[in-house]
């Protein structure tokens, strides 16, 4: 058994991975909780609706102190906040609303309303912490309402009155943005609902930061049903209403500006289409596609296997390859990655939420067009960037742009150079030092090369 | 409670949802009495109820709810 590391902050239970399956574990202090959950048939309603990862009871003998063993399902690609486009941000925000209301309507609330307790599955944002539903209690007040506004509404107004790259605060404010950067930054902007959540909040945050410790007064402050319901309800009308404006970005309309001709493009899909057919795909096996724009090719791979993650940098692009994607309920996520700064590690111990890396070891990875985005925007040598992909996938999809291409000659108009190690026998050296060279072949009108290579 | 909900945020909890009930109120009287012309656009009613919740006299209203906390 391992258990998830990131599973410590609440005692009511936790996960962990056995023969390769997830289980949860959940205490005896959970107990009633549990038993509503069950009883008022909410477990049921919202596994229903697609809103609460599923799980089978497992019966066994169980650790001291723990009332139930679960199989949860797993989520095959497994994502964070700062990897998300402003639509999935907005709809996870909405999800934890509405499942909060939901809750409320059979006597329960969710107790917490962190971003990390939603992942994507099948398109659409799902709760997999089934542990964070507490009873409600007529007048009480929503717990969350202030991690909701760090982990949720902050980068969201964020998103879009200032940069629709400032989800990536995230990053560093695993607990989600602080109110107070949130209020410096937006500098009055968004209207009531940002002076409401965010200015008057931090302020409030500020000036009542002792209070509780000191008087034990949290107890006292009661918000009618009806009040609670009130404010859920002008939440998700806030957020709804968010809309990213104007967004023109540098990939955004990639396709219209690329060197392609139709033929090429063609002959393109149907090379990677006849490299897949060559790999030996499990259904439940895993396709990354790094630098994947709006999806084109990344499509390819849900032909062959079940999960496909759809990785670039521009968040107009993933936006695009989210929403075209969300309703056709497949295992296809888009995700924003700067594959010169890939998602580290972070929280306690580093280890808290994981690396792009250690969520690696895929079936196959494509990295179309990338090669000299990476080696001669950010100056990063063939072989690490080999190395790196050889700990991340069993077989690579590669295609090698030649500097003569015209997409290389505009990278190199602005500058001096110097990559004399440019050259297509040094990138099969290079990566051959960690692939064997499957097969490789031209695509016809135009200057490129797709590889396939197995990690050797 | 496995962390701190900050006695900041419950606070303001209780200003805020007060306006949203405020806002709440006056959506559901402006649906019942358009109702009583036969008018049946209330989805757009709600909509407006946004901004009207803003309005000088409820936000006041509101500081008196924050005072008495």
């Amino acid at each position: 058994m391992s258990k998830e590391y990131s599973s410590f902050r609440d005692p009511s239970g936790y996960i962990c991975e056995e023969d390769g399956k997830i289980i949860r574990y959940v205490g005896s202090c959970y107990q009633e909780q549990f038993d509503t959950l069950i009883a008022s048939k909410l477990y049921d309603k919202l596994v229903k609706k697609g809103w609460l990862v599923p799980w089978n009871e497992v019966v066994c003998e169980l650790p001291e102190g723990m009332i139930h063993k679960f199989e949860v399902k797993r989520i095959p690609i497994i994502s964070y906040p700062y990897e998300w486009c402003f639509s999935q941000l907005k709809d996870a925000a909405l999800l934890t609303l509405k499942i909060h209301k939901a809750a409320m309507e059979k006597g329960m609330i969710l107790k917490d309303a962190s971003a990390y307790n939603i992942q994507f599955y099948q398109g659409r944002p799902i709760l997999i912490d089934s542990l964070s539903f507490d009873l409600y209690k007529e007048g009480m007040p929503w717990m969350a309402y202030g991690q909701f506004c760090r982990h949720f509404l902050a980068p969201l107004f964020l998103m879009v009155y200032v940069d629709s790259s400032l989800n990536s605060f995230n990053k560093i404010y695993i607990d989600g943005i602080p109110l107070e950067l949130a209020r410096k930054l937006l500098k009055g902007k968004g209207g009531m609902a940002v002076k409401q959540h965010i200015h008057w909040h931090a302020k409030a945050t500020n000036e009542h930061r002792m209070d509780g410790r000191e008087s034990k007064k949290t107890k006292e402050i009661m918000i009618s049903k009806f009040n609670h319901l009130a404010l859920i309800d002008s939440l998700i009308r806030i957020i709804e209403k968010l809309k990213v404006k104007g967004q023109e970005t540098e990939w955004g309309d990639y396709y219209n500006h690329t060197n392609y001709t139709d033929k090429a493009a063609d002959q393109k899909a149907s090379i990677i289409e006849d490299y897949l057919e060559r790999i030996d795909f499990k259904a439940e096996d895993i396709v990354w596609d790094f630098g994947a724009n709006d999806g084109r090719y990344s499509r390819l791979g849900l032909d062959v296997c079940a999960n496909v993650g759809a990785f670039d940098i521009d968040c107009v692009a993933v936006e695009k390859n989210y929403n075209y994607m969300k309703d056709k309920k497949t295992n296809m996520l888009p995700l924003l990655l700067d594959l010169t700064q890939p998602s580290p590690g972070i929280g306690f111990g580093n280890k808290e939420r994981m690396s792009i890396t250690d969520r690696g070891n895929v079936k196959c990875l494509f990295a179309l067009a990338l090669i000299h985005h990476i080696s001669i925007s950010n100056n990063v040598p063939f072989g690490k960037v080999a190395e790196w992909l050889s700990e991340l996938t069993e077989n690579l999809i590669i295609e090698f742009v030649p500097k003569t291409d015209s997409q290389v000659q505009i990278l190199l108009a602005t500058r001096e150079d110097i990559f004399t190690g440019y050259t297509q026998e040094n990138f099969e050296k290079e990566f051959g030092r960690y692939f064997k060279l499957v097969e490789k072949k031209n695509i016809e009108d135009s200057e490129r090369t797709l590889y396939l290579m197995q990690r050797s | 409670m496995y962390f701190d909900p900050g006695f900041g945020s419950l606070i303001i909890q209780v200003v805020v949802a007060g306006l949203a009930a405020v806002g709440a109120c006056w959506a559901i009287m402006k649906g019942k009495v358009k109702g009583l012309f036969g008018k049946k656009n209330v989805a757009e009613d709600e909509e407006a109820t946004e901004e009207e919740t803003t309005s000088e006299e409820v936000v006041n209203e509101a500081r008196d709810v924050n005072k008495e906390v």
